[in-house]
């Protein structure tokens, strides 16, 4: 648990953050978000003390964090920031270890925590590991940084903007990527952003800033439902109603789907969709054209498909773009598991 | 048709010209008077050859690269080979059995020099293999150096310098690299910290770069000469330094004012280094909790590491050519025989201290280089 008490850090006469009280409950994230000049970045790094508060207490598991050194505490809390920052004359091994090796463990763990690092942010270690950080992409880069701040097993993580700076399509794999993580993990996370959006995809609470002050600190349902105020309201844009749908589920309001089988395609029941012998989705059929082998297109499943555990929002978004009023559901391998219709979707917005 | 290469096509016309027009070598009655020059060709149907290999060099530039790499490589260390043979050759027939005489190198020699060095250089442009490279531009020095160590060249006037001072020659290229050496260490004692400092502090680096700037433009002979009168009086004031060898004239001085020079190229290498090492990593090192001693030790220092050793290296070629006004205080050095070659109007003195410097420098500067290209991360290259 991280609690911010009254902290507050002025430069002179310039308050940077003013009287900031503040809660983060063990394995929830928290996002910190609102303007440039808001004071969320200085708010983070107070918490590891890269910038020291000039009044309050912030707590981490109930201990004073101005008991500890600087550098005491910034090793028991994993931190990765947008410019990833790896060390470009380190192996992508030797970055992820500088940690572990700050703290004296032993070569045979670190080499399999690192190991076992790369296997979770999907990187293969035999190909990664002796390679120099200018051989990674964007998004390679970002999740070494990512790998390098859970080296250390830490509690807490503290993260700027750690997927600011890659490509839209890369950013949301690396966002998706993230929330399976914590899943599993279940840190204790502040997270800045300034992207709404990503706000309310990957947040437990969402606290939203303003000239150094807190101006609601809620989970991102009560906050879409119900802003604190005018600037809460403006900040999070107009279309509230579609913002909501990124926070339920496809696997929660789809109904079931069989399909049709490839060999039966005159039968069609229920479904539009068509599946092999494994379930997996091989096309659709089109209703209002008779001639059975007419009305079948196919298609891979990856081009006209949304995943179980893809948002409602996403879902609406991919629907109008392929212009189906139904979509099939998979599975990560393809296997088709139900349907989403539009109805469904607009259903999911709950009593907005 | 491919464009010929214009570097060997200049060599060659500029090398043909000269030694069918000028001078190749000066013969002289004694070491101080003016002589009278001789052209190649006067000096014996041999010359031919050089000619020869030189027309075809020049002709050679207009094969397809293919070709052309390995055919101006061979034929420029051949120039090169086969012009050292015949200065010795032509040198020893021209001095006959005179002692007092002396020939020295005449304008059409250099100029065949430096149009060998033009074509090894284009074929080094062609040349993609970094072996071949290597023997390109080493076999003709080395041919050289077994000439000239096996006394093929000793009827040279340079080398009758060396000769009678063989004992001097020695000790003042020992005192020479010495203060070149020592005034290198001096320097960085005083430049690694002073730049370490600068990129600690905005208001102390405006200061060193004004400073280095303002020191830069001090005349170094004019520095030199400043300094005898404080040492003296150092001395004066305080006669047990003496016994240190410290005196107003001499090492002492001379180091001070290499110093001067020396400290600024190694504060700036080392203030340049720090400063480009990128804020994120520093950020990212401090969030992950280094000490500041951790975070210089391993993420600032091998990241400057590349543009320390640049500056140290500006540092050591500057001293080493720096050092030769160090002679005129009194401290010895390669610039006795510079200033007295030039005292005395006799040029091949002022060779015999002129060359060795220019080595001397070459080779810190190939040595630096060396251990700069090996001192850059794997990460960076």
């Amino acid at each position: 648990m991280i609690d911010l008490k009254n902290v507050g850090k002025k430069y002179g006469t310039t308050t940077a953050v003013n009287d900031l009280s503040l809660e983060v409950k063990t394995g929830e994230i928290c996002v910190l978000i609102g303007p440039s000049g808001c004071g969320k970045t200085t708010t983070l790094k107070m918490i590891n003390r890269l910038i020291e508060p000039s009044s309050g207490q912030i707590l981490i598991d109930g201990r004073d964090s101005s008991s500890l050194k600087p550098f005491e505490l910034r090793r028991g809390i994993g931190y990765a920031i947008q410019s990833v920052g790896l060390f470009p004359h380190l192996t992508v091994f030797e970055n992820i270890a500088v940690v572990p090796k700050l703290l004296g463990w032993q070569k045979p763990k670190i080499q399999a925590r690192v190991m076992e690092l790369l296997e979770l942010i999907g990187l293969d270690p035999n190909r990664y590991a002796d390679a120099y950080p200018k051989a990674l992409s964007g998004g390679q880069a970002q999740r070494v940084g990512v790998a390098r701040a859970l080296a250390a097993d830490p509690k807490v993580l503290l993260f700027d903007e750690p997927f600011g700076a890659v490509d839209p399509l890369t950013r949301e794999r690396l966002q998706n990527e993230f929330l399976g993580l914590q899943q599993r993990l279940k840190k204790t996370v502040v997270f800045v952003t300034h992207d709404i959006d990503e706000a309310i995809k990957l947040s437990d609470r969402i606290a939203i800033m303003k000239d150094g002050k807190l101006e609601q600190y809620a989970t991102p349902e009560q906050m879409l439902e119900q802003p604190a105020n005018a600037f809460v309201r403006d900040f999070i844009g107009a279309d509230r109603g579609l913002k909501r749908l990124a926070r339920v589920f496809v696997r929660d309001v789809m109904r079931p789907s069989a399909g049709v089988k490839l060999e039966d395609q005159n039968l069609r029941t229920s479904s539009v969709f068509v599946v092999d012998s494994g379930g997996v989705l091989r096309g659709w059929l089109d209703p209002k054209v008779s001639a059975a082998q007419d009305a079948f297109s196919a298609h891979q499943w990856q081009d006209i498909s949304v995943f179980e555990n893809t948002n409602v929002r996403e879902a609406l978004s991919r629907m109008i773009s392929l212009g189906f009023q139904v979509l099939p559901v998979v599975n990560g391998a393809g296997v088709l598991k139900g349907e989403l219709s539009l109805e469904q979707a607009m259903s999911a917005k709950g009593n907005l | 048709m491919t464009n010929p290469n214009r570097i060997a096509l200049l060599g060659c016309l500029l090398a043909v010209s000269s030694l069918v027009w000028l001078p190749f070598l000066e013969l002289k009655a004694n070491r101080l008077v003016a002589g009278s020059g001789r052209r190649l060709l006067e000096l014996g149907a041999a010359g031919w050859w050089l000619v020869g290999l030189l027309l075809l060099a020049g002709s050679s530039a207009f094969l397809i690269p293919r070709f052309r790499a390995p055919a101006l490589a061979i034929l420029g260390n051949l120039v090169f080979i086969v012009g050292i043979v015949l200065i010795g050759l032509d040198a020893s027939k021209l001095l006959g059995s005179s002692t007092l005489a002396r020939v020295s190198l005449a304008p059409a020699a250099w100029l065949m020099l430096v149009s060998s060095s033009f074509l090894i250089f284009a074929a080094l442009n062609d040349l993609k293999n970094i072996w071949l490279k290597r023997l390109t531009s080493s076999v003709g020095i080395l041919v050289f150096l077994v000439i000239l160590l096996t006394g093929g060249l000793s009827s040279l006037s340079v080398i009758r310098e060396y000769q009678t001072r063989l004992d001097t020659f020695w000790l003042e290229v020992g005192r020479h690299l010495g203060l070149a050496i020592w005034a290198l260490f001096t320097s960085s004692l005083f430049g690694l910290p002073l730049g370490f400092w600068a990129a600690r502090s905005k208001r102390f680096e405006g200061f060193i770069l004004g400073f280095s700037g303002l020191l830069q433009t001090i005349p170094s002979l004019a520095l030199l000469a400043l300094l005898i009168t404080p040492f003296s009086a150092l001395v004066r004031a305080f006669p047990i330094l003496e016994s240190f060898g410290i005196r107003g004239i001499g090492f002492a001085p001379a180091i001070t004012a290499l110093t001067v020079y020396g400290l600024l190229p190694i504060a700036r290498g080392v203030l340049n280094g720090l400063k480009a090492v990128p804020e994120t990593a520093l950020e990212a090192g401090r969030g992950m909790g280094m000490t500041s001693v951790q975070l210089f030790l391993s993420v600032e220092f091998p990241l400057a590491l590349g543009l320390i050793l640049n500056g140290i290296r500006t540092s050591a070629v500057q001293l080493v050519g720096l050092s030769t006004l160090s002679s005129l205080i009194g401290a010895g050095g390669l610039g006795v025989f510079i200033f007295g070659g030039l005292g005395s109007a006799a040029n091949d003195l002022v060779l015999l201290g002129a060359i060795p410097v220019l080595v001397l420098a070459v080779l810190t500067d190939a040595g630096f280089r060396t251990l700069e290209q090996a001192s850059i991360p794997k990460g960076l290259r």
